[in-house]
């Protein structure tokens, strides 16, 4: 099921995405609103990575075209950050904590020109709200892998965004610091942002997004979480893993789900 | 001596304008080296190196002249096609990048060899310096080279100045990079060409066959004693400079050797000097810390063997043989003996003929082993389920590591349990 909605914040048309002319995207169709915390789910090599990057323009499309504010991407890059998976970079590199987050205010600051005290604060402020203010001046070949993730979250705050794609952001982040940074995501989504997060951990669907995208290879469903996050859909998602995920979903009904209610 | 003093002072004409260029060449081209490597780009500037051969012979065939700038361009011009190949290649077919360079390597050297070997048959090849390019001529730079060279150093290190945030942010993110609209794709160009250049004059010094040496070993060298990209950059382009000079006066003062290879042999030798001695990411130190860590380990393992021989006969101060601590623990012999002369050095244990015994301090050390290696055992069945008879050898590990604050969370969420999985009491102080 696929719902529209009026004014759509994302609009993806038809989109195929193919590597070596497998498509690991077929025939992409949605919309998606502002203001929502959206959650992506769907099996490993689903596509869920693929469909972030070739929003952000970073893999060609087969086929296709995707609106952001109703515009091109060109036209609006300044209004959106993307978080990639932590390990699509080295850490290995000679560089600091706040440097990698100041890179956040490139966008702002332009070819050539240095970072200002004003996006020195930023950032501080940015690596404040993750809990790594202590952490600003630690070499990143230093840093666990929770920590890492959190640098990178900051660097995206820093860019003072209005919509946000994050891949699994919580990969490898300890229990305290996911739920101190749902309530930071929740926390922009109340003040009109939009923020679009992959997510593999289905037990907390509920109890973190508004709105649900389901992905596998194709869009199985898409809507408020309510109404997708059904035990049908999720078979269709997740095809050959019905099993395992039949059990999590009755555990989830057991539970009785008072997030339902809460929203 | 009187060598040294005469060769450094820069008082020969010929000296000054060796040393200088030698200086010009390696010091920009780590400059330029250091991202290539931190790119994971090594191999590309042996690429470049070798590709740039056939352009170099291309000009001298038909300009006729061995006029530096006419051989330049050709050199740009052949190593600049063979870069923009392998990324062509890379990205249009199923060839991977490595395979891509091999490739362009030796199709561009073969063919630069074959136009030499023309040359070199037409008769002119000597009187046209142009085999210099094989191994490099850094002892026969004249006034003129300095200018390209000294012009050509200034607009690498101007423009990696320029570019220094856009070039850092590419090398360490180049997807997000892409996503805020930096123009990835003329800064590439840039960083390419910046690479040509560094390698066209760079050749003229140590030659094809040596050059990536020279652009990527820097770097290499650099990374183990920094982990500042600037720091890296400035001590990449001194280590060039000193092997530069090196190789200068070594074949200064033995003219049958030749500067180029003795400059990679110096610049060699402080990458490997690096390898071994950073003190933080040098093998050496990461040995020691391994034998401290190693020592530790066997020194508390003697004193938890004790603890439990004196826990069963219910004599925590009874002499012991050291057979009989093998009995109870397999030590290899001289790990035991030299274990056991430290403890006594360190007040742990002590010893009358050749018996050894605990001191309170050493039965006090010992009993916190037991009782860390127990308490992780209960944590590890009761919380990560882990089946009673596995828990065994991780505690093995992890009692040397647990430190007095993960030891008081580990007491309090455990609620001081009094026996181990094992049924073993857990000693309390
Ligand atoms: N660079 C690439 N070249 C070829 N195939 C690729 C490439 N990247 C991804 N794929 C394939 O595309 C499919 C989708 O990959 P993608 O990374 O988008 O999955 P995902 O949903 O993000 O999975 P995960 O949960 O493991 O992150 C997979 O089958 C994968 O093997
Ligand atoms: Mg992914």
């Amino acid at each position: 099921m696929v719902e529209k909605q009026p004014t759509p914040l994302i609009e993806i048309h038809d989109l195929t995405v193919a590597y070596d002319k497998k498509p690991v995207l077929w025939d992409v169709d949605f919309t998606l609103p502002e203001g929502k915390l959206i959650g992506i789910v769907g099996p490993n090599g689903a596509g869920k990575s693929t469909l972030i990057k070739a929003i952000m323009g970073l893999i060609p499309m087969q086929s296709g075209y995707v609106k952001l504010f109703g515009q091109g991407l060109d036209k609006v890059r300044d209004k959106i950050s993307y978080v990639p998976q932590r390990e699509s970079v080295d850490w290995d590199f000679p560089t600091s904590v706040l440097d990698v987050v100041l890179m956040g205010r490139y966008h702002k600051l332009g070819l050539f020109k240095r970072p200002r005290k004003a996006d020195k604060e930023i950032a501080m402020d940015s690596l404040r709200k993750v809990g790594m203010e202590a952490f600003s001046k630690r070499q990143i070949s230093k840093l666990s892998g929770g920590q890492q993730q959190r640098v990178f979250l900051a660097r995206a705050l820093a860019q003072q965004a209005e919509l946000y794609f994050m891949d699994e952001p919580f990969a490898g982040v300890d229990a305290a610091t996911e739920k101190a940074i749902v309530a930071l995501l929740k926390d922009m989504v109340s003040k009109n942002k939009t923020v679009i997060v992959v997510h593999h951990d289905l037990q907390s669907v509920r109890k973190y997004f508004d709105w649900l995208l389901m992905l596998n290879t194709r869009l199985v469903a898409n809507g408020p979480v309510d109404q997708v996050f059904t035990n049908e859909f999720l078979e269709e998602t997740y095809g050959g893993k019905l099993t395992l995920l039949s059990e999590v979903t009755e555990l989830m009904k057991k539970e009785e789900l008072p997030n339902r209610e809460k929203k | 001596m009187n060598d040294f003093i005469y060769f450094f002072s820069l008082q020969d004409p010929n000296i000054r304008y060796v040393v200088i260029g030698v200086i010009l060449l390696t010091a920009s081209s780590s400059i330029v080296g250091t991202f290539a490597f931190l790119r994971k780009k090594s191999l590309v500037g042996d690429a470049v190196a070798h590709s740039v051969l056939p352009g170099v012979c291309l000009a001298f065939i038909i300009s006729g002249t061995k006029n530096p700038l006419w051989l330049i361009i050709g050199a740009f011009l052949t190593g600049w096609l063979s870069l923009v190949l392998i990324d062509y290649i890379t990205k249009n077919s199923k060839i991977k990048e490595d395979a891509a360079i091999g490739l362009n390597l030796s199709v561009f050297f073969g063919f630069g060899m074959l136009l030499l070997t023309y040359i070199q048959h037409a008769g002119n090849a000597s009187q046209s310096g142009l085999d210099h390019f094989l191994f490099g001529k850094a002892a026969a730079l004249v006034g003129d080279d300095l200018l390209v060279f000294g012009a050509v150093a200034i607009l690498l290190l101007g423009l990696t100045i320029l570019f220094f945030k856009e070039f850092t942010l590419i090398s360490f993110d180049i997807h997000f990079a892409q996503t805020i609209g930096v123009p990835i794709k003329f800064l590439q160009l840039v960083m390419t060409t910046l690479t040509v250049l560094a390698v066209v004059i760079g050749i003229q010094a140590v030659g094809v066959v040596l050059m990536a040496a020279i652009l990527i070993t820097p770097a290499a060298a650099a990374r183990f004693w920094t982990e500042n990209i600037k720091v890296m950059m400035v001590l990449g382009s001194v280590f060039g400079a000193i092997s530069g000079m090196a190789g200068a006066y070594i074949s200064y003062l033995a003219p049958a050797m030749p500067t180029g290879p003795w400059i990679v042999v110096s610049i060699s030798s402080i990458a490997l000097f690096s390898f071994f001695f950073s003190p933080s990411r040098g093998i050496l130190s990461r040995l020691l810390k391994q034998m401290k860590i190693k020592k530790r380990m066997s020194e508390e393992n003697i004193l938890k063997a004790l603890y439990h021989m004196g826990e069963k006969d219910k004599d925590f101060y009874k002499q012991r043989s050291v057979a009989s601590i093998l009995e109870k623990r397999g030590f290899q012999i001289p790990e035991l003996k030299q274990g056991l002369r430290r403890l006594k050095r360190q007040g742990f244990c002590s010893s009358e003929h050749s018996l050894w015994k605990l001191t309170p301090e050493g039965k006090n050390k010992g009993q916190r082993t037991v009782k860390l290696h127990r308490l992780w055992e209960v944590y590890l069945t009761k919380y990560v389920k882990i089946a009673a008879d596995h828990v065994h050898e991780d505690a093995e590990t992890i009692e040397h590591f647990l430190t007095p604050e993960l030891e008081q969370r580990l007491e309090k969420l455990l609620d001081y349990p009094t026996t181990d999985p094992h049924q073993s009491t857990i000693p309390y102080a």
